[in-house]
């Protein structure tokens, strides 16, 4: 049943991110706390259990119809926080919601250094301010590596593969998501990674030069060393982009947008396309992605107005949307529907369009029945 | 710290790798980063 499924699944995916009308609009998913919830756990509970943990993280799948998933797992080794507390990435009291608390280890004076050489930057000076006993204390440190390793090696080769295994086989549904790599832009390094919110929109006011210096040198440190040729061009690397919704459109073309359509090119001349998400409000900022090739895109719409992207967009990159997750806890069911139904009819004809949510699923009760009936509806109703 | 802490975390990668009580399979092993750079920027992003 699940490669039957897999191959009609996949026919019709093909088509449509050739942006070619296929025989229905495909729906993308992101669950992954929603989901365990669903299926009646935690992810606490079924760390240690692999089998409690796939036979959860599925179990959404019997009740909502979905053709291709981004997340379906955890993406973050969330049990290192019992020997390393200050990690940025844990579970919150409910023992499912991840909780990510920004760390911002980098401080303003610092940028000549990291200029310098950025992998001895991250060892010699932000490593040892965020894990001292590291350097401190060898076996400490020699214990803490394995357990990095361990809890990675549980997460993404046992309980991740298991889950994608298992909703291939059961479902037909693989990620579209490439898994191992994902792209990011050197100023998300610097917000994510380095300096943080506040910090990484002053210093872009204070020592401009010194951040396009730090851009330069992380894009040849990062990024180009994973820019290797794609040996298949499905599934699409993936990039979270963070800061764009924060800066002007002026700041996004000067610092951003440089890096960012050579990375759109790379992967348009691997005949591949990257998975992008468009984080917070681009309104400002759509008409970027008509620069780069036709298709390289697949665009996860957040807090824009779908119909505006598909108006802007439509006909020239792949875009993924229409369910708001906030609608989906307040609305009716037919409010809901009625809402699908026009997104259906605006951006579905001429392929180019999966039907998606604007959020992760991250917490119980993102998943509901008002999900569920939009999802299916799509699918029942959404042929082409 | 005398060393250079690049050098100091390949030290502590190898000997946590060749620790014989240390009952993991290879690829296992291999989530701890290729390198230490690797592995520091995983942590960096823990």
């Amino acid at each position: 049943m699940g490669n039957e499924l897999y191959t009609l699944k996949q026919e019709n995916l093909k088509k449509v991110l050739a942006h070619q009308e296929g025989d229905w609009v495909p729906t993308l998913s992101m669950f992954t706390g929603a989901a365990i919830a669903w299926g009646g756990t935690t992810f606490k509970d079924a760390w240690h259990d692999p089998d409690r943990y796939v036979a959860a993280m599925s179990k959404v799948y019997e009740d909502i119809w979905v053709d291709v998933f981004q997340l379906a797992s955890l993406i973050n080794p969330v049990d290192l926080v019992d020997y390393f507390p200050q990690i940025q990435n844990k579970l919150g009291p409910d023992g499912t919601t991840l909780e990510h608390l920004q760390r911002s280890p980098m401080e303003a004076g610092e940028y000549d250094q990291l200029i310098a050489n950025p992998d001895k930057f991250v060892a010699d000076v932000l490593i040892p301010r965020m894990f001292p006993k590291f350097f401190e204390d060898r076996e400490w440190a020699k214990e803490g590596v394995k357990k990095i390793a361990e809890a990675r090696a549980h997460l993404f080769g046992t309980l991740t593969q298991r889950t994608h295994e298992n909703l291939k086989e059961k479902f037909g549904i693989t990620p579209i998501m490439r898994g191992g790599i994902a792209f990011a832009n050197p100023l998300d390094i610097i917000f994510d990674s380095f300096r943080g919110f506040r910090g990484t929109l002053t210093d872009i006011r204070r020592q401009p030069e010194k951040v396009k210096a730090a851009l330069d040198v992380l894009w040849e440190n990062q990024m180009v060393p994973r820019m290797k040729p794609l040996d298949d061009p499905y599934p699409y690397i993936f990039q979270p982009p963070h800061i764009p919704a924060y800066i002007s459109p002026k700041q996004f073309e000067e610092l951003y947008w440089p890096y960012q359509r050579k990375i759109i090119e790379w992967i348009a001349g691997q005949n591949s396309k990257l998975l992008f998400v468009l984080e917070g409000k681009w309104s400002n900022l759509l008409h970027f992605f008509r620069e780069v090739p036709k298709d390289s895109c697949v665009l996860l719409v957040d807090d824009d107005d779908i119909f505006e992207v598909n108006r802007v967009l439509g006909d020239w990159q792949i875009i993924v949307g229409g369910l708001k997750a906030a609608d989906t806890r307040f609305d009716t069911k037919e409010v809901i529907i009625d809402k699908t139904k026009r997104v259906l009819d605006a951006c579905a004809p001429g392929g180019g369009f999966l039907f998606g949510m604007d959020k992760v699923c991250l917490a119980p009760g993102d998943i509901n029945e008002n999900v569920a009936a939009a999802y299916n509806y799509v699918h029942e109703h959404g042929k082409f | 710290m005398d060393k250079d802490n690049l050098t100091y975390m390949e030290e502590v990668m190898k000997e946590a790798k060749q620790d014989e009580a240390w009952d993991a399979p290879e690829e296992v092993k291999e989530m701890m980063g290729a390198d230490a750079p690797a592995l520091s920027w995983i942590m960096l992003d823990l």
